[in-house]
């Protein structure tokens, strides 16, 4: 299978999720991002990037309990299967080898 | 104060939008970060961050929808699914496909025509091109423009930067070597070839200076003419033609593409005489800025300043207006933007059919649906076969569709050829842009008529489907959507086919009936004795008589007679009465039709002589004689015609007495409204009139009657042209081509109208019957017979086209009146005319009829067992 680059936004969603663990869903992983990069993260641009990600098979879903504060709705508490983590491995590593290959020039 | 629940609307698109599988996942993550933004930014902002939400997941999913239609994955199974789908209600199918070819040929071919009809002047600017004619206000008819005026015109306005006078008329054409022919001859004036900015492809054009008082005449003769006279010979250039009774010197040659006024091919320069006697045309083209109405008022103002106008001339107001426009004039434009709205009923008709085609086999696929659903199929899983049946109807309709344009197109364009009635500039031909855009339109209709249901029955509540023994497919909501898509279709199609058949009738009241008579191997031809050539009655007398004996005398002539008018061709009327009985005001003497003949015309045509005689070689000049057909001798009051003196006044004379020698029986005379019409004859020896037609019988095969016609007529005068040669048959029909060829296509989307309706009709209650095959075999397993299951689906389909039909009724009944009045100006039947509105509804009704008859007949033979078995 040809070669896919890992979107920002995909790497994004993904590292909120490993980081949240058993808690990540649509709001928190949101939160999370927005958090870290201090900027306003779409509610809707989340369910799609995990929408995506869920029919490549790198993260799955467990349908939670109804909660009243959510309008009677579940949560769906996402994780990121072997799939998905051999693909952020594999981005990390040609990030990191594109990154060594600059050099010094960024250290500073 | 707002409520703190995110916007409704919002959350309805959401929920639409979304994946059925999670949309409640979604939603619960919304509603949660709306009701954390309600508690941090306020509920105004919250609302502003939810709609946004739902746009921007509009937006993703549709793009994802679109990038999924177009991946391979199940494809090939979806598209064999289709086409198992598509065979499986072959009539359905079809149905779909014609819908969408005529959708597609309709406004392709009318469009195509009215484009052609209008296209512009093949020069440079054409709509800078411009006539301008005067209008007597108080009748609306043209005034003529006395050639002077029209000096003072082209010398004193600046609104143009060339204006130009031309006139044409039919003319007898001869020179040395030549076959002499008659040929509308266009008089122009040297602005007009500047206003057109067109150059000859050989040498000059009409300068100023052949313009003015005592200049050699000149004339230019078109590319054709040149090929089949001199074959493209330069030499042609310096010969001289005789043209009417002018001698032409030849001083150029214009382009094969240039015809101008309408499509000539030999344009002359004006001789003084005719620059005087009557009025003339006048083209100009708009300076630079200038716009019509500002030179239309400079020129209105320099035809008040002229001392000499009559009261016509003085109250006449100026128009101008571009050059193809106005010849057209208001009526042709008024029927062509009609015939414009018809056809976007039609495809408006079409589209409608669509919806209830697609919304019917998603209706279908309703039980189907529900299954895939819950067996975990996506939406978009379910929705491909829909599309893809879709696509495969919008292909075949397309396929249809350009074939039945190109045939309309073609046809069109041949017969108005044919005719010879297509000016210069139209140019006929498949616009491939036009087919381009109707094709998009009616596919894209079809793609989204396809997709809308397929939506819709995708979002089937599973369970409920299921539960309700849906797999037969169900849904009162589809039925009562598919009903009123009938009602509306049948109310739209008697609107097109009211305004159609208006139309056709009134074409049809110019096409003139004729009492049969025999035509068949009969030859005609035009002769005209021009006032230059033959200038005494002496002189036309001499050439009768000499055609005469030299016609007698050929053994290849069976029989001959001259007229001024042949049976089935337009005649003038003549205004006759009893003598003694003549009313005071002249136009209450009655009208009758008047043809002048030779004696053999009656014997020719089979004309018996039924009291008294015919006309004979020893008629005296004085009283001048007459026969009269059964029809006028049934309009005599009291006793035979025979003896009695009638006085006949013909257009611009007095009124002369004539005996009555003779009545003949009514062959060949016109039929009005199934009346035979009342006509004279007068005696051609008398008469003797400039412009007449001969008909020549041949003996034998009559191959050879057109050349013993040429011999006996050149043997006597080798200048004079044998003009329109033509079989009487094609004379009869040529006479009502105009009517024809307008009613041909109005009728055509009349008939489309009715096609397309009865086609979704059928359709409908087909789907509809075999829909119900269910309750109909319980229906038959409870021992309902035959007919009652047929009076059942009948009345089921028969529901909604009443209820179309009256709604048509009424809206016609308010529709029609402005119809007559913009489209006809009242030439057409009664705007309520009975047989119109009666007929139409008598034809849709039983179209419709038959169309829910077949099916229903076929529902009526659904066995129980099997019906049931199927489920």
């Amino acid at each position: 299978m040809g070669r896919y680059i890992l979107g920002e936004f995909e790497h994004l969603v993904l590292l909120a999720i490993l980081a949240l663990g058993d808690r990540a869903y649509g709001v928190s992983i949101a939160d999370t991002i927005a958090e870290r990069t201090g900027q306003e993260v779409a509610q809707a641009a989340v369910y799609l990037t995990l929408r995506r990600l869920e029919e490549k098979g790198w993260v799955e879903g467990r349908v939670g309990e109804p909660t009243e504060d959510r309008g009677g709705r579940p949560r769906k508490y996402m994780t990121v299967t072997e799939e998905g983590r051999a693909r952020l491995t594999e981005a990390r590593d040609t990030l990191r080898s594109l990154w060594s290959a600059i050099g010094q020039e960024f250290s500073s | 104060m707002r409520p703190l629940t995110p916007p409704r609307a919002a959350v309805r698109l959401v929920a639409r939008v979304a994946d059925p599988a999670d949309a409640d996942v979604l939603l619960g993550d919304l509603a949660e970060g709306f009701a954390r933004r309600v508690r941090d930014d306020g509920v105004r902002a919250a609302r502003r961050w939810y709609w946004k939400q739902a746009l921007i997941l509009l937006v993703g999913l549709s793009a994802s929808h679109v990038k999924r239609v177009l991946t391979p994955g199940g494809l090939a199974l979806d598209v064999s699914r289709a086409g198992r789908s598509l065979a499986r209600s072959p009539g359905l199918t079809l149905a779909g496909i014609v819908t969408l070819g005529l959708g597609i040929a309709a406004p392709t071919a009318t469009f195509g025509t009215v484009d052609a009809m209008f296209s512009t002047l093949p020069v440079e600017d054409p709509d800078r091109v411009v006539s301008a004619w005067l209008v007597d206000p108080s009748d609306g008819r043209g005034v003529g423009i006395p050639f002077d005026l029209f000096r003072t015109w082209e010398d004193a306005s600046t609104g143009f930067s060339a204006l130009g006078a031309f006139d044409s008329h039919r003319s007898p054409v001869a020179g040395d070597g030549l076959t002499p022919r008659r040929l509308e001859v266009a008089t122009m004036s040297a602005g007009g070839f500047r206003a057109l900015g067109v150059e000859p492809v050989a040498g000059r054009l009409i300068a100023p200076a052949d313009d003015q008082p005592g200049a050699a005449p000149v004339v230019l003769l078109g590319e054709a003419l040149w090929e089949s006279w001199f074959d493209r010979d330069p030499g042609a250039l310096g010969t001289t033609l005789r043209v009417g009774e002018g001698t032409y010197t030849v001083i150029g040659v214009m382009p094969a593409g240039f015809g101008f006024p309408e499509s000539h091919d030999l344009w002359t320069s004006f001789l003084p005489s005719e620059s005087t006697d009557h009025g003339t045309s006048v083209v100009g083209r708009l300076a630079p800025g200038a716009t019509a109405t500002r030179a239309g008022a400079e020129l209105q103002a320099l035809v008040g300043r002229r001392p000499d106008a009559d009261d016509r001339l003085q109250r006449a107001v100026v128009r101008v207006d571009e050059y193809v426009l106005a010849f057209h004039g208001r009526r042709v434009r008024t029927l062509m933007g009609g015939l414009n709205v018809l056809v976007g009923l039609l495809v408006v008709i079409a589209a409608a059919n669509l919806s209830a085609f697609f919304l019917a086999r998603g209706t279908a696929r309703t039980g189907e649906t529900a299954v895939r659903l819950a067996l975990g199929s996506g939406r978009f899983g379910v929705v491909r076969p829909l599309v893809l049946e879709a696509l495969a109807v919008s292909a075949g309709g397309t396929v249809l569709g350009v074939a039945l344009a190109t045939f309309a197109t073609t046809w069109m364009g041949g017969t108005l050829e044919a005719r010879g009635v297509l000016p210069y500039w139209a140019e006929f031909g498949l616009s491939p842009g036009l087919l381009a855009f109707a094709t998009a339109l009616m596919v894209g209709a079809t793609l989204v008529s396809g997709l809308l249901p397929a939506l819709r029955t995708s979002r089937v509540d599973v369970p409920h489907a299921l539960k309700a023994g849906a797999l037969r497919g169900s849904g009162a909501t589809s039925g009562r959507t598919l009903s009123t898509l009938v009602a509306v279709e049948v109310t739209l199609a008697f609107v097109l086919l009211m305004m159609s058949g208006f139309v056709v009738r009134s074409a049809l009241a110019t096409v003139q009936f004729t009492q049969a008579f025999p035509t068949e191997g009969v030859l005609t031809a035009e002769l005209v004795l021009d006032d230059f050539a033959y200038p005494t009655p002496e002189d036309r007398r001499l050439f009768f008589q000499e055609v005469e004996r030299r016609l007698a005398g050929s053994p290849a002539v069976a029989a001959f007679s001259f007229g001024s008018a042949m049976p089935g061709d337009g005649t003038s009327d003549a205004r006759v009465v009893l003598d003694g009985q003549q009313p005071e005001a002249d136009r209450d003497w009655p009208s009758v039709q008047r043809r002048v003949v030779s004696p053999s015309f009656f014997a020719m045509f089979g004309m018996r002589t039924v009291e008294g005689r015919t006309f004979g070689a020893g008629d005296p000049d004085a009283p001048p004689v007459a026969v009269v057909n059964e029809a006028y001798a049934r309009t005599l009051p009291g006793g035979g015609p025979v003896g009695r003196t009638i006085l006949v006044r013909e257009r611009g004379q007095d009124a002369v007495l004539h005996e009555i020698v003779g009545v003949v029986e009514d062959q060949g005379v016109s039929v009005d409204d199934g009346q035979r019409v009342a006509a004279v004859f007068l005696p051609v020896g008398t008469r003797l009139p400039t412009r007449f037609r001969v008909a020549v019988r041949g003996a034998g095969d009559g191959a050879s009657a057109l050349p013993a016609l040429t011999e006996a007529v050149h043997g006597v005068d080798p200048d004079l042209p044998l003009d329109q040669v033509m079989t009487l048959e094609a004379l009869v029909r040529r006479e009502n081509d105009g009517g024809r060829v307008l009613g041909t296509m109005f009728g055509a989307v009349g008939l489309g109208a009715l096609l397309l309706a009865i086609v979704g009709l059928y359709g409908v209650v087909s789907f509809t019957a075999a829909r119900r095959a269910h309750d109909i075999a319980v229906m038959r397993a409870l021992g309902a017979r035959h007919r009652r299951v047929v009076a059942w689906t009948l009345r089921r389909g028969m529901a909604p086209v009443l209820v179309g039909v009256l709604v048509g009724l009424v809206a016609s009944w308010f529709l029609t009146p402005v119809l007559g009045r913009e489209m006809l100006e009242g030439t057409g039947p009664g705007p309520h005319d009975p047989v119109l509105f009666l007929g139409v509804a008598a034809v849709l009704l039983s179209a419709a009829t038959a169309a829910v008859l077949v099916p229903a007949r076929r529902a009526s033979r659904i066995e129980p067992a099997g019906a049931m078995r199927a489920e």
